[in-house]
């Protein structure tokens, strides 16, 4: 991955813990079908619903873990959660830009001997569904 | 008028913090350092002591003891500061100034008015004073010890504290202003001139200069006009960021037409400013602008680069560990300490050009080419980097030497006299030129013996910017007619749309004689022609050049040693599958802990 640092240059990251995959549904929509205009077919054996789902809205999530680092790569690279531009890096010209979730986070406790980081990222484009 | 009090400077410092023992000199403050400090009038400091005014980054003033030096309040203006009882204090020296400015921060001028509110133009030790008062059909005359400054009716002045407006003038001390006469009127206090509705105008120009490789691409425009009114103390102090931060665009666009140059990350600035206020011509009111002074350090303009520093910092909103000179390399633009990357995927790093322009500058991988940018500009810098093999290699960004380019003339005469191709007839100018072996003009072509102008004889030339060059044109010149004053031989350096750049003229004489006409100058990315014409005043018919000759040298370019520009940056490359993704030196820390199942 890689996000713009507040010095105007970008960092590039490799994370190679295992990450987890999500589709988180945000919206969804449903109306109540109108059975009476083609009564008693649509309450019969053959009806097949009495209500409808009109829009479905989904994005897919990804919870980005770090392997362990050391302290002063975590240091750097921490501030992936507190830039307004980060991007997945595929290849030099294919590049997703993710949001960043904006949930408060511990970095690190002055105990701690291992280093690691955690977020979650959003796909910035829904999950491609119809409208009914 | 307006005097600059800050301009946005950022300061490096040297790290040795030396000792200074302070005294009381007349007014000023005075700093012993006990050994030769190395400073000279003009450099900076950064003082830290017990007395918050003397704190920050203040300009010397030495005056030949090696070991004693006080220093100025503020960036421009005087010397003189009230001693505060200190007795020690701890100073940096600052070894080079610049303008690059982090655009999310505040990007601050202060200026200073003369006149407005308080009018220190007229602030004499014997001021003006009312001498006696009257009343004049309910209004009040009166009569002062001195000429007014401006003594018209509808002006305004100032009697201590309150303003009155002239209705009438009788002279240059005796006036009718429009307060109700009452005899207990107290009208004490010096008596000025008031500049009702003053105000100070800031040009905020925004873009790149146009000795930049990109200019194109962001011309230098001017971006707003600001309006402020001086506070109690004359002052306007205020920022720009917000103005400049609308011409930068944050996005990664790594197929951007001007990289290396990132030029979405970066944008070049100056500002203009003028007073305006009202004036009167006796009978009605109009607004008065004063020409507009331009501020930008010379080939320096202020560079506003898409970051924003942390607080608690030295440099505030300065980048200044991130710009380079000399033997102060530039850093790059990483928080990471030491990289880690991975075998044939793609990244980039960042780091900011200042100030090497014109030239090309050279990207070493351990010591070896890796790729050379040709003049890529001021600002953000992007340098791509895919490593194909795992191991450890070191990036340094350097310009190019280049050996001595001795001094040159060319000898242009046969383009002068070349015909029909080399020169052009081109610009503006009443009259054209036939391009012949000895160029002529009919200036009876405009209105027959009226004041004429004749068009560029122009050639197009390939000026190097940066380059120095003088050229020398000797000419005859035939007319025929009377040539009346004024008589003028331009000789223009121009751009391509026959924009003046550079100057020389010289007058000519009122019959057929040959000349000289030399003019020198540095180029830049704008000279792409030169071009001779001539003016008259009237009565010449024709107009012809005979025994030309043209001649252009080159000054001789000094040798430029090949230099580091960056710091050099190591990156750690391992396979993908290299469980091991740290740095050696940061193994022990992972072989130290508690290890936690991650997974």
């Amino acid at each position: 991955m890689t996000f713009l640092n507040y010095l105007g240059g970008y960092e590039y990251f490799f994370f190679t813990a295992s990450k987890e995959y999500q589709i988180q549904l945000d919206e969804a929509g449903e109306t109540t079908q109108n059975i009476l205009p083609n009564y008693p077919a649509s309450y019969g054996f053959n009806a097949d619903t009495i209500r409808k789902q009109t829009f479905r809205r989904a994005a897919n999530y990804v919870v980005v873990r770090s392997q362990y680092m050391s302290l002063a790569q975590l240091e750097a690279i921490k501030f992936i959660r507190t830039s307004p531009l980060v991007q997945i890096v595929y290849s030099r010209l294919n590049r997703r830009t993710v949001i960043v979730d904006t949930d408060s986070f511990k970095t690190y406790d002055e105990r701690d001997k291992l280093f690691s980081l955690q977020f979650t990222v959003r796909f910035t484009d829904d999950i491609p569904s119809q409208r009914l | 008028m307006i005097e600059l009090v800050s301009t946005p400077l950022g300061h490096k410092v040297r790290e040795n913090l030396q000792y200074g023992v302070v005294s009381e000199y007349l007014t000023d403050v005075l700093v012993d350092s006990g050994i030769p400090h190395g400073l000279v009038t003009g450099d900076w400091v950064y003082i830290q002591s017990d007395v918050e005014a003397y704190n920050g980054y203040k300009r010397v003033f030495e005056d030949g003891i090696p070991t004693l030096f006080t220093f100025y309040p503020y960036q421009f203006g005087d010397l003189a500061q009230d001693f505060i009882k200190v007795t020690e204090l701890y100073f940096q020296k600052v070894v080079f100034d610049h303008t690059v400015c982090a655009v999310h921060n505040p990007i601050v001028y202060e200026l200073e008015s003369t006149l407005f509110p308080f009018n220190a133009e007229e602030d004499a030790y014997t001021p003006t004073t009312v001498a006696s008062s009257s009343n004049e059909n309910g209004y009040t005359r009166i009569l002062l010890s001195a000429a007014l400054v401006d003594a018209t009716a509808l002006a305004w002045l100032q009697i201590g504290e309150n303003i009155y407006q002239i209705i009438s003038v009788t002279s240059s001390t005796n006036v009718v202003i429009n307060l109700a006469y009452n005899a207990s009127n107290l009208l004490s206090g010096p008596v000025v001139k008031y500049y009702n509705n003053y105000c100070i105008n800031v040009e905020v120009w925004c873009g790149y200069q146009a000795s930049h490789p990109y200019e194109s691409y962001k011309p230098m425009e001017l971006a707003a006009v600001l309006k402020f009114i001086p506070d109690e103390n004359n002052r306007a102090k205020f920022s720009i960021s917000e103005i400049v931060r609308s011409y930068i665009t944050t996005r990664n666009n790594l197929a951007l037409d001007t990289l290396p140059n990132n030029t979405d990350f970066s944008c070049e600035f100056y500002i203009g400013y003028y007073e305006s206020y009202d004036i009167s011509d006796g009978s009605e009111i109009t607004t008065y602008n004063a020409p507009v002074d331009y501020y930008q350090p010379v080939e320096d303009y202020g560079l506003a680069i898409n970051a924003m520093m942390p607080f608690k910092s030295i440099d505030a909103g300065y980048m200044s560990e991130y710009v380079g000179t000399g033997i102060y390399l530039a850093k790059w633009l990483t928080l990471q300490e030491s990289i880690t990357w991975i075998v044939g995927l793609f990244m980039d790093l960042s780091f900011i050009n200042y100030g090497y322009i014109g030239a090309n500058m050279q990207v070493l991988q351990n010591g070896e080419l890796l790729d050379e940018f040709a003049n890529p500009g001021n600002g953000v810098i992007r340098v791509p980097l895919t490593f194909a093999l795992a191991g450890e290699y070191c990036i340094q960004v350097w310009s190019v030497g280049q050996p001595l380019i001795p001094a040159s003339e060319e000898d242009l005469t046969s383009e002068l006299t070349a015909a029909p191709t080399g020169f052009i007839s081109t610009g503006s100018g009443d009259v054209a030129w036939v391009l012949d072996v000895q160029p002529n003009a009919d200036m009876t072509t405009g209105s027959p013996f009226s004041p004429a102008e004749t068009q560029y004889l122009a050639y197009d030339y390939p000026f190097i910017s940066g380059q120095n060059y003088t050229l020398k044109v000797n000419l005859g010149v035939a007319f025929t007619g009377v040539n009346q004053n004024p008589r003028t031989l331009y000789l223009d350096i121009l751009n391509s749309a026959n924009s003046l750049q550079f100057r020389e003229s010289t007058v000519s004489p009122a019959v057929s004689s040959n000349f000289q006409v030399e003019i020198t100058f540095t180029a830049t990315s704008a000279c792409t022609r030169y071009g001779i014409k001539y003016r008259s005043g009237g009565g010449i018919r024709s107009l012809l050049f005979n025994d030309a000759e043209l001649y252009l040298n080159v000054a001789e370019v000094p040798a430029i040693t090949a230099a580091a520009l960056t710091e050099a940056i190591c990156i750690t490359v391992v396979e993908e599958c290299d469980s091991t993704i740290v740095p050696d030196d940061d193994i022990r820390l992972l072989e130290d802990g508690d290890f936690r199942i991650l997974e």
